[in-house]
């Protein structure tokens, strides 16, 4: 929603503008602040404001990603599997058990506090117990990622299908559905621009818990590579690896932000109405 | 009336509020619909309408009385029954293509079948080439329209009608008016229609029942002798037609002038 408004905005002020001018205008904002935090950086770094051996270059930053792009490809992969398998099983998992929680005035009710609980709960603090259970290793990291990511979904599926609007569940009921098809063909449908931001929120979260674990238990990954090269005291690569999981974030996060506009095409219209 | 196609019988409905107290929606109401029968229920506003809709439909079951539908008591909507609602948009579906909410009315036909009858409906609504659209994409009236073919499609015995039309501007409720008018003359069903819109209860119907102020129950029964076919601009204008009006209106505001105080929401 915010990401939509700030484009219709954009529109709005782009028809001051001249025609050709507007479209480059329109697409090169998103990267002013790339811009501003990259001088930010270049001048922190060359007046030794930070300690110069802590902090290289942006140059000197992405110089060391061009030479560690192997190394940075297969950590990078790392990351995406465990992120991606911990995403999965959230999702599937978060999307299930809220809608039926939702759908229950019971199970809502009791499932309250239990959510507040375990909003706040940091899932880094977890690592070790996680370790504990399941050792170092994929399992455990994809393990940790899928409780992280689980509880935005599973709280959004369930405010969401809680929240459907009388009118359309009246509607499908006088159409004759019942059960699984009612749940499948409306309640899901209607829940689904809130579980959709749930699993945005998770997205981020899931690879903010991959990289800690790797960074934590050096188990692969960016995490890992940024640990390696921090051990090694080669800052310019630790920076590398930094820069790379940024990217991949937002790379993630662009990526799912298209597929849904794709998949939810009544999202922002179906509210309007 | 001998058989009935929809027999309500000294209905009651009580909704519990949430502090526990009864409240007394509709009392004693008896009304029946004969096969291919038009048949309208006014009343002044909050007087249970949607309410007595609801559960003549079998959406809410009735605290008391009964509804018979072909003979049997419903104890949920049954198939042979289809409703329309005010909101359009609350009430189609808007991640479905208008076709796909068409063919939602008609999942109980194979699948050759259904995506001839989602034509057929779509193409006597007039929303002939609008199946790929999506709902917010059109105007309310054509929503309107849409949801129409949905009821059609399953080819009802009974269509009942929610203050269809309130919705939408004047001259797009003329319009509808006509459409639905058209569907019902052409076909063998009945309908039951709630409206606050006196002019086009007379307009429409065969009988116009007169609900009184909460808890309701039938003031009035008014016969519409009005010849048909009908026309907005020629039976509009019938002197008739301005009699019935005044008629149905004089007893509506009497049951309205008996609820001052106690206007509700539905």
């Amino acid at each position: 929603m915010i990401r939509e408004i700030t484009e219709s905005n954009q529109m709005e002020q782009g028809k001051t503008l001249q025609r050709g001018r507007r479209r480059s205008y329109g697409r090169l904002r998103p990267l002013g602040g790339v811009v501003i935090a990259l001088l930010l950086w270049e001048f922190l770094s060359v007046s030794h404001a930070v300690n110069s051996a802590a902090l290289p270059t942006p140059i000197a930053t992405f110089a060391a990603i061009l030479s560690n792009a192997g190394k940075l490809a297969t950590a990078t992969l790392g990351t995406l599997e465990a992120w991606a398998l911990g995403i999965a099983v959230a999702t599937i998992a978060g999307v299930t058990i809220g809608t039926l929680v939702g759908r229950s005035q019971i199970a809502d009710a009791a499932t309250e506090t239990l959510v507040r609980m375990m909003r706040p709960l940091p899932s880094l603090a977890l690592i070790p117990i996680a370790i504990l259970i399941a050792g170092l290793g994929l399992k455990m990291t994809a393990g940790l990622v899928s409780f992280a990511a689980f509880w935005p979904i599973f709280i959004n599926a369930r405010a969401g299908v809680h929240q459907v609007d009388n009118r359309y569940l009246e509607s499908a009921h006088a159409l004759g559905l019942r059960g699984l098809e009612l749940i499948r063909r409306v309640v899901i449908p209607a829940a689904a621009p809130m579980i959709a931001s749930g699993i945005q929120v998770a997205i981020s979260l899931a690879l903010v818990v991959t990289v800690s674990v790797e960074l934590v238990g050096g188990t692969g990954g960016l995490g890992q590579f940024v640990l390696l090269a921090q051990q090694g005291n080669a800052t310019a690569t630790m920076f590398a690896g930094v820069i790379v999981g940024g990217l991949l974030g937002w790379a993630l996060n662009a990526l799912y932000l298209k597929m849904i506009d794709r998949m939810l095409p009544w999202k922002s219209q179906g509210e309007r109405s | 009336m001998l058989n009935p196609v929809l027999d309500i019988k000294n209905l009651e409905v009580s909704i519990r509020s949430r502090d526990g107290f009864v409240n007394e929606v509709t009392k004693n109401v008896t009304l029946e619909l004969a096969e291919h029968e038009f048949v309208s229920v006014v009343g002044p506003s909050g007087c249970g309408k949607t309410t007595l809709l609801r559960a003549a439909s079998g959406l809410r079951m009735p605290s008391g009385g009964k509804v018979s539908f072909e003979g049997k008591p419903i104890t949920d909507v049954p198939q042979g029954i289809s409703i329309v609602f005010q909101e359009y948009n609350k009430s189609l579906f808007p991640w479905l293509t208008i076709g796909k909410n068409v063919a939602m009315g008609a999942r109980a036909y194979p699948n050759a079948d259904k995506e001839r009858r989602v034509g057929d409906a779509l193409e006597q609504v007039g929303l002939k080439g609008f199946a790929t659209r999506y709902p917010w994409e059109l105007s309310g009236g054509m929503q309107q329209r849409a949801a129409l073919a949905r009821a059609m499609v399953s080819n009802p015995r009974v269509l009942m009608m929610d203050e269809p039309f309130a919705s939408v501007d004047a001259l797009t409720r003329n319009h509808l008016e006509d459409v639905v008018q058209s569907l019902w003359t052409d076909s063998s069903f009945s309908v039951l229609m709630v409206t606050h819109d006196v002019g086009e209860a007379v307009y429409l119907s065969d009988r116009v029942f007169v609900l009184s102020a909460r808890p309701s129950t039938i003031l009035a029964e008014i016969k519409i002798d009005l010849p048909r076919p009908r026309s907005q601009m020629e039976t509009r204008k019938m002197l008739r037609f301005v009699d019935l009006q005044a008629e149905v209106l004089e007893r509506v505001e009497e049951a309205g002038r008996n609820s001052v105080g106690l206007e509700a929401d539905e």
